[in-house]
């Protein structure tokens, strides 16, 4: 049992007043951070427009150097989506009740950060108006997409990915909707009561829906292992030196998780402060997470050690060439980056008060996020500045459009994210009271 | 309660209209009127009194007679003012009322040394090579891509759409990639992307 | 000749142009402008070709011109023509690139001074303009004077003709490769003022001093056709002297580098050891060789006198040795002993008569000495020239050392200029009546004895132009003076013997017949003559300053082809601009690193420009190229953003630098002639490189075997040892062992090996008559950069402008990949890899497109559908080959009028956002299997010739259906030398190179 350092709800109400207090009108602080992200969108809507009339000339792209910015975004934000499902779907399956303070956040996360994800592709093609020749549908000039390529399984397993995730997010939102509904007295309330669906929270409604919450985490459990691993064979299946390696999978899987946990925890930390959650998100809660990244920071630092492991190993001088150049070529800062943010920031964490500092956590977790952009970043980089041909090796930097999408896919994320705040509960307020009942039940003590 | 499944049913209804009205979109194109007359042209030549069958009353001018290159380069090619001026600097009076000023108007282009801006009709995109000698020496005639241009009195494109099984019985209109293909593969012509698109 | 109406011609221009444009949202109005009068020769579609001669340098070689609509398109060469033997140099290749030149003059102009005092151009009418000529001809009728270049033929003698008629025959033809070093040289051995014929193709060692026989050295593609025809398979051997490794000395076998300016001392001591080795040689030398033994100059040299030995006793050997008189960039004020030295050598070790031929001689006798032009320039300051008439010269500046401008000034000197284009020389001048183009234009000429070739027009005047001749006529007349009737062209027909044979001859692109050879011998006087080293001017401790002639733009003529800014340098793989260049030692010495900006200073000028060290160049010197820093290009091009590249012709101009020092004798300018003090300002410029390293770290791009290696694997070949003979050679320790060069086939089973051979059971498509396939002779290959023009004018392939080669956008279907593995005394091993698309059997590009826009042919293409493409360039990723290009931008928005005329209509213009690559020339192979529909048959081997292979001035690329057996690609990839590019990879490429030879005894 972790050390009860927050004070405990006292009553089911208190449990509604606390958790709804966060859907009360907005605070002027709030609304100016939502205009500052709805700004970052803005510019990167104009940037994308710009690249678009002009042509990818505007980016930093180049020969050799074809994918940048861009796809290091996507495999990102891909990346984060996988928290959610994690421990909406495995740790429900689990029965890890800590799951119960955090899941709403992370699957709302889920949903925001894979539809930001899917939009990068998009971005990313030279003509953004045709993308439609990749989805396989009946024309006229009676032509497919070629389903050998992995771009094409992409398309299928982030859609597929972002239907089951908004499902998710959806059915386990509404018994709250109809909480808030019957709470809310302005215009929101004509909102909860379309999407609670006549929740009434009657006995059968609650069998009916936690069975769907069970079938839906059966049925998304296989996704969170088999879209990472999709996306990597983005990769692996290209025989570019540091790409055409059979350990992306796994590889990929585990710092998608790792990369989600950080994105949940460098969120969820500032809403506790903000709106005085220490009652719910509690440390123990934090305490578990930072095991999971202990977890999957040491699968990606073994990772990391494994390829160079490899490239050597192999005896194969592409491979040699191109890990030299990650470690100690043009771009080796990114290398080093990466590993110390992804390896060697987290170490702390093995100690329990590191892990139970929230503050501590949360620093680590933005080191994280930065780290796991990198590793894509130099993945994709350093394996095509420097490929076969010696004569075509080339230099890639980043152009001041790739940088402002960026930025504004960040802004994105946190204006749905805030908005979201707003909107629906940011905590299942029906979990945490079933918790409450049990922990009654149980005497008192806390799980 | 209620007016919450009320809402809900409103979008569902809302979404499915919106799916229907694009399919529907798609396969109800509306032909302009300019489309079904074809453009004005800088003369009002009359394919159908040159090309149309002498039975008609027609002179029956074979297409080749005037669209030569079409068997041995890439354009038909829209003959020369002299082929023009070839037949009428004699025929100075056609059989229609006012086509004496349109006759005039070929004898004034080619005093004054300028040829005849005429409005493109049929025409594929630049992406494709398009090449008439292979189909002329195949033995495709002109009117199956053309359609029957010997009745018409001013060209146009036809309107036809074909309905493929390649396509998925989605609309192919003339001169649209399906179109082709169907051709091709009915007569087992190449279906090689390279062919055309180079 | 087409005879189509100029506006009409424009108008169907206009018409290909509108529906190249791609930008318009809603589907424009096409127009069809059908011919008034259809000639008979054309149909629409169908391209038609007209037999001409190249005006881009004085070589004179025959070309064929292919015209659409009366537009040409694309120059090749004429199969016909003695010299260019269907084939043609990077530079005639944009030969029409020139009369489609943006900023020509639109129609004759005068000088006008406006209010501010500012000189202006002012548009005027031919009546006004030729008023004004005649005007000025009769003020200064006997004080005229005709400035041109290099020129043969009936044109030739008839400007003479009338520059009598109207009293005032002062004429003088400048080029600045003039060769009066090489003319006084002959003069002194052999008594005979002449450009004798250099056999290459007969010989069997060349020794050549500094002479860019590959670039601009008399007829650089004859001379490059001789060349590898004496390097089949592994004969000749070829040693370079001189500062640094140009494109022909890149090719040769081995490299002496004698202190800059004791080059000529190296040339004798060979001679005396050859003449030792071949027992004294002619007695009249003896005396003179026994001075410079290879031990008396060894320290002079800075060569020692075992190599001299060794490379005397090779010449000395061999049966029809070889020695080429030097190239302007080691021409000092010796320049005309240093070449009489070379021709010493060439007497004692018997070339003369054999490999060194007078009577059919370069027809460049009548070319004025650089000392004539600085004795006019005189005369111009003086006030004894009246009227200047300037035609296809510009000395302004290509000889900045006589000062033309200010002469012009101080003489108020009449400047009459008949360029078609803007240049420095027409900057100055006060009246401009535009000449046509070359493609506009009638004309003939002889550059070498024997060899009559014809110019024919191959398009109406785009421009309100009117010829040179004729215009000189018509003054002529005006001023009453007695010239013949008729118009030049009238003359032209004459002067061949009436219509019936000049038509004859216009077939065939001219007339040729051998010319007897004369025998020449040694002058008297030669013994007295003594030999010194030249002499350099400034601090010794400071580089030497080499300036070299520019193998893309020639003497800077062609520096208005954008297209030949952005095709690498043959050497150091730059673009786009000037760099100075100088050895990795001499940088580190001057703390120096690659793209430093240094000032160079000389008596004569300074300049600022960025370094660029590299190994192929000694020690000790600093090498600028000319022909960069003109005027900008086309100073009113639209600003439209990325396409304000449009304006420039970056660079420095490097004659600027070169002190205005004469050779006594041959009145000859030395171009090396001192030292210059390189100061780095600290500051830094981008350098545009294609290729960002020379070693290939042992990864097999450019394989080469030795001619020991090559026999005995030719010996087992029988026994069908395959390459097994065949051995790699790399400098790398680290990654010379074969083993790791090839990772793959050496594990696993031989069932995964790749298919050696091309194996038709194996095939796809067992039903497909045809596989194409290529094969490169990469020991054919020298890197100059033909192909890589001829590919960008047949496929519309873009210039993407100085900004975005310097991120490393360049866009050429194919690239001359440079590897240098050994460059020193012993050895010059630099090999040339063009890399293409290998159209892979089994592509890695293929399998990853989404949009199915890149497949394989069943004719084994690797297809690009360009309008299929949606630009996720995966494709470009996965390609190990590097050989495909994506459109940043839309170029074509970009190509100003009347640019885009010259676009093919028969490959599409591709939009932004698409990825492009080599096709094999689909439209030729299309355009072939056409013909053999039509006739019922297969295509033959041959009847296909790709664009690069069609020019290759080397013939080192062969291209067909590999199930041919008999066809010559089939033979070639199964030649003993034949590999496959990183084929251990699995990519099963269609293209296969043979190895390079290197001509070293080890096996």
């Amino acid at each position: 049992m972790a050390a009860i350092t927050e004070p405990v709800p006292q009553s089911p109400n208190q449990i509604n007043d606390d958790i709804l207090r966060v859907l009360e009108p907005p605070t002027p602080i709030y609304v100016l951070m939502v205009l500052f992200f709805a700004t970052l969108v803005g510019i990167g809507l104009v940037a994308f427009l710009y690249q678009t009339y002009w042509g990818l000339g505007v980016t930093g792209l180049t020969h050799p150097v074809m994918w940048g910015v861009y796809i290091t975004t996507f495999v990102f934000w891909v990346g984060i989506a996988h928290a959610g499902t994690l421990i909406s779907a495995i740790l429900f399956l689990f029965r890890a009740k800590w799951r119960n303070a955090v899941n709403r956040g992370a699957e709302a996360m889920t949903v925001f950060a894979v539809l930001i994800a899917a939009m990068f592709p998009l971005i990313h093609i030279g003509r953004v108006y045709k993308f439609y020749f990749m989805v396989p549908y009946p024309n006229q000039r009676g032509l497919w997409p070629n389903f050998k390529s992995p771009l094409v399984w992409d398309l299928f397993a982030i859609n597929t990915y972002m239907i089951t995730s908004i499902m998710f997010f959806y059915v386990g939102l509404i018994p709250d909707l109809g909480a808030a509904r019957d709470r809310v007295r302005d215009w929101r309330r004509y909102l909860y009561r379309a999407l609670s669906l006549g929740w009434r929270g009657s006995s059968e409604q609650w069998r009916h829906w936690s069975r769907t919450v069970l079938h839906l985490s059966g049925l998304s459990t296989p996704l969170v292992l088999s879209v990472h691993s999709v996306v990597s064979w983005d990769f692996a299946t290209s025989m570019v030196p540091g790409w055409h390696t059979t350990i992306f999978g796994p590889y990929f899987v585990a710092g998608a998780i790792f990369s989600g946990i950080a994105m949940v925890i460098s969120v969820l930390v500032p809403v506790r402060r903000a709106f005085h959650l220490e009652a719910y998100l509690r440390k123990e809660h934090f305490d578990n997470m930072g095991k999971l990244i202990l977890l999957t920071s040491s699968i990606v630092g073994y990772s990391y050690g494994m390829e160079y492991f490899m490239a050597w190993y192999s005896a194969n001088p592409y491979e040699q060439m191109s890990f030299w150049w990650r470690g100690f070529g043009y771009h080796s800062t990114s290398t080093w980056i990466m590993i110390s943010c992804n390896v060697l920031s987290p170490l702390p964490l093995w100690f329990k008060w590191c892990r139970t500092n929230v503050l501590w956590i949360w620093i680590t977790s933005i080191f994280i996020n930065i780290g796991m952009w990198f590793e894509r970043y130099v993945i994709i980089m350093t394996g095509l500045s420097h490929e076969y041909d010696p004569a075509a090796w080339g230099y890639y930097v980043p152009s001041v459009t790739e940088l402002t999408i960026l930025a504004a896919s960040f802004g994105l994320f946190l204006t749905m994210f805030t908005v979201f705040l707003r909107l629906a509960p940011v905590i299942a307020i029906q979990e945490i009271k079933e918790l409450w009942y049990e922990d009654r039940a149980h005497g008192g003590g806390h799980h | 309660m209620g007016s919450g499944k009320r809402t809900a049913v409103g979008l569902v209804v809302a979404a499915v209209c919106a799916v229907v009205a694009a399919a529907g979109a798609t396969g109800l194109y509306q032909y302009t009127p300019e489309e079904l007359t074809g453009p004005e042209q800088p003369i009002a030549f009359n394919h159908q009194i040159h090309a149309g069958a002498i039975t008609d009353g027609n002179l029956g001018i074979p297409c080749l007679y005037c669209h030569g290159p079409a068997e041995r380069g890439w354009n038909a090619a829209v003959p020369a003012v002299s082929v023009c001026m070839g037949c009428h600097q004699y025929v100075k009076q056609g059989r229609t009322p006012g086509s004496e000023q349109e006759i005039a108007k070929i004898h004034e282009y080619y005093d004054k040394k300028e040829s005849i801006p005429w409005i493109r009709v049929h025409r594929v995109p630049d992406y494709v090579q398009f090449k008439h000698m292979r189909h002329v020496q195949a033995g495709v005639a002109c009117q199956e891509c053309h359609g029957p241009v010997q009745d018409e009195k001013r060209v146009y494109l036809v309107p036809q759409t074909r309905y493929t099984k390649r396509s998925f019985f989605l609309p192919t209109a003339k001169l649209e990639m399906g179109w082709c293909m169907e051709c091709h593969l009915q007569r087992g012509a190449t279906d090689d992307c390279v062919a055309c698109h180079y | 000749m087409p005879e189509i109406d100029r506006r009409e011609f424009l108008k169907i221009a206009g018409m290909t142009a509108g529906a190249a444009a791609t930008v318009a949202c809603r589907e424009p109005v096409h127009k069809i402008i059908p011919y008034l009068n259809q000639p008979d020769e054309v149909t629409p579609g169908i391209a038609t070709y007209y037999n001409s001669t190249c005006r881009e340098c004085p070589g004179g070689c025959g070309i064929r011109v292919k015209t659409r609509e009366g537009r040409p398109l694309k120059v090749d060469g004429n199969p016909d023509h003695p010299l260019s033997k269907g084939k043609l140099c990077v530079r005639g290749e944009f030969g029409h690139m020139r009369t489609y030149d943006t900023a020509r003059f639109a129609g004759p102009m005068k000088r006008v001074v406006d209010a501010s005092g500012a000189r202006k151009l002012e548009k005027i009418t031919w009546d006004e303009g030729m008023t004004l000529l005649v005007e000025a001809l009769r003020k200064g009728s006997s004080k005229t004077v005709f400035l041109g270049g290099a020129e043969t033929g009936t044109q030739d003698a008839l400007i003479d003709q009338i520059l009598a008629a109207i009293g005032s025959p002062h004429r003088l033809r400048f080029e600045p490769f003039g060769q009066e070093a090489l003319r006084s040289a002959d003069q002194i051995v052999f008594g005979t003022d002449a450009v004798p014929q250099f056999k290459i193709g007969a010989s069997d060692v060349l020794i050549a001093f500094g002479t860019d026989f590959l670039e601009t050295w008399l007829s650089p593609l004859a001379n490059q056709l001789d060349f590898i025809e004496s390097r089949k398979n592994g004969k000749g051997f070829a040693i370079f002297v001189g500062p640094r490794l140009g494109l022909s000395g890149s090719n040769a076998d081995q490299w002496l580098a004698p202190n800059p300016g004791s080059e000529v001392l190296v040339a004798l001591a060979l001679a005396s050891e050859v003449a030792k080795r071949k027992g004294g040689g002619p007695e009249a030398l003896r005396g003179l060789l026994a001075k410079y033994t290879p031990a008396s100059v060894a320290e002079k040299t800075g060569v020692s006198q075992a190599t001299l030995e060794g490379v005397a006793a090779r010449i000395a050997a061999a049966s029809a040795p070889l020695a080429l008189p030097p190239g302007v960039e080691v021409q000092g004020t010796n320049a005309a002993r240093f070449a009489a030295a070379v021709q010493i050598l060439n007497v004692v070790s018997g070339a003369v008569g054999k490999t060194l031929v007078f009577g059919p001689d370069h027809n460049l006798g009548k070319l004025a000495r650089f000392a004539e032009l600085r004795e006019l320039v005189g005369k111009m300051r003086g006030g004894e020239v009246g009227v200047l008439l300037v035609h296809g010269s510009n000395p302004a500046y290509s000889a900045p050392q006589v000062g033309l401008s200010d002469a012009l000034h101080s003489g108020n000197v009449f400047t009459v200029s008949f360029a078609f284009a803007p240049d420095e020389t027409a900057e100055l001048a006060d009246l401009i009546l535009p000449d046509n183009t070359p493609f506009e234009s009638w004309g003939d000429g002889e550059p070498v004895r024997g060899v009559k070739t014809l110019q024919q027009p191959t398009v109406r005047p785009l421009f309100d132009t009117r010829p040179t001749a004729d215009v000189l006529l018509d003054a002529a007349r005006a001023l009453g003076a007695s010239v013949p009737a008729g118009s030049f062209r009238d003359l032209l027909v004459a002067a061949w013997g009436g219509r019936a044979s000049f038509d004859a001859a216009l077939g065939r692109g001219g007339e040729w017949k051998d010319v007897a050879a004369t025998s020449v011998s040694l002058a008297g006087g030669v013994a007295s003559l003594d030999f010194e080293p030249a002499p350099l001017a400034g601090n010794a401790s400071d580089p030497v300053l080499v300036v070299y002639p520019s193998h893309h733009l020639y003497d800077g003529r062609l520096s208005r082809v954008q297209a030949l800014h952005e095709i690498p340098d043959p050497v150091t793989k730059t673009m786009w601009g000037s760099y100075a260049e100088l050895h990795p030692e001499t940088a580190a010495v001057l703390d120096i690193e690659m793209g430093d900006v240094l000032q160079i200073k000389t008596e004569a000028g300074e300049l600022k420009v960025a370094a660029y060290p590299h190994d192929t160049i000694r020690p000790g010197v600093i090498a600028l190229q000319v022909g960069r820093g003109g005027l900008p290009r086309n100073p009113d091009a639209p600003l439209e953003p990325h396409s304000y590249w449009q304006r420039d012709v970056i660079g420095v101009n490097a004659y600027s630098l070169i002190p205005g020092k004469l050779d006594p004798q041959s009145g000859a300018l030395a171009w090396l002639s001192t030292h210059a003090s390189v100061s780095n300002t600290k500051g830094r410029a981008p350098v545009l490189r294609a290729q960002l390293t020379f070693d290939q770290q042992g990864r097999g791009f450019g394989m080469a075997c030795t001619t020991g290696a090559l026999a005995e694997a030719e010996a087992k070949h029988g026994e069908g040892h395959g390459e097994s003979g065949a051995e790699e050679h790399h400098r790398f320790g680290e990654w010379s062992n074969p083993h790791r060069l090839h990772p793959l086939p050496l594990q696993g089973d031989a069932a995964h090996l790749p298919t050696r051979q091309y194996d038709p059971a194996a095939d796809a498509h067992p039903d497909s008559p045809y596989r194409w396939g290529m094969s490169i002779d990469q020991d054919a290959c020298t890197g100059c950069n033909a192909c890589m023009a001829a590919c960008i004018t047949e496929n519309n392939i873009p210039v993407v402008g100085p900004e975005n080669i310097r991120i490393g956008r360049e866009m050429h279907w194919i690239r001359i990949e440079r590897y240098v593995e050994a460059a020193d005394e012993r050895e010059v091993d630099v090999r040339h890899t063009p890399m293409l698309c290998q159209h892979c059997g089994a592509a890695p590009c293929e399998s990853v497109c989404p949009a199915l826009a890149t497949y394989h042919s069943k004719e084994g293409l690797n297809v690009m559908v360009e309008n299929r493409c949606i630009g996720t360039r995966f494709c470009s990723n996965n390609c190990p080959y590097k050989a495909r290009r994506f459109n940043h931008w839309s170029y074509d928005w970009y190509v100003p009028e009347p640019e885009n005329w010259a676009l093919n209509p028969d490959v599409m213009v591709r939009a932004k956002g698409v990825m492009e690559k080599c096709t094999f020339c689909v439209q030729r192979i299309n355009g072939a299997k056409d013909l053999a529909r039509k006739e019922d048959r297969h295509v033959r081997d041959g009847e296909i010739a790709t664009a690069c292979q069609q020019v290759c001035p080397s013939n080192a690329i062969s291209f067909g259906n590999l199930r041919d057996e008999a066809a010559v690609v089939t033979e070639a990839r199964n030649d003993v030398r034949a590999y496959r590019v990183l084929e251990h990879l699995y990519t099963r490429p269609a293209v296969s190179y043979l190895m390079n030879i290197r001509r070293v005894e080890e096996a």
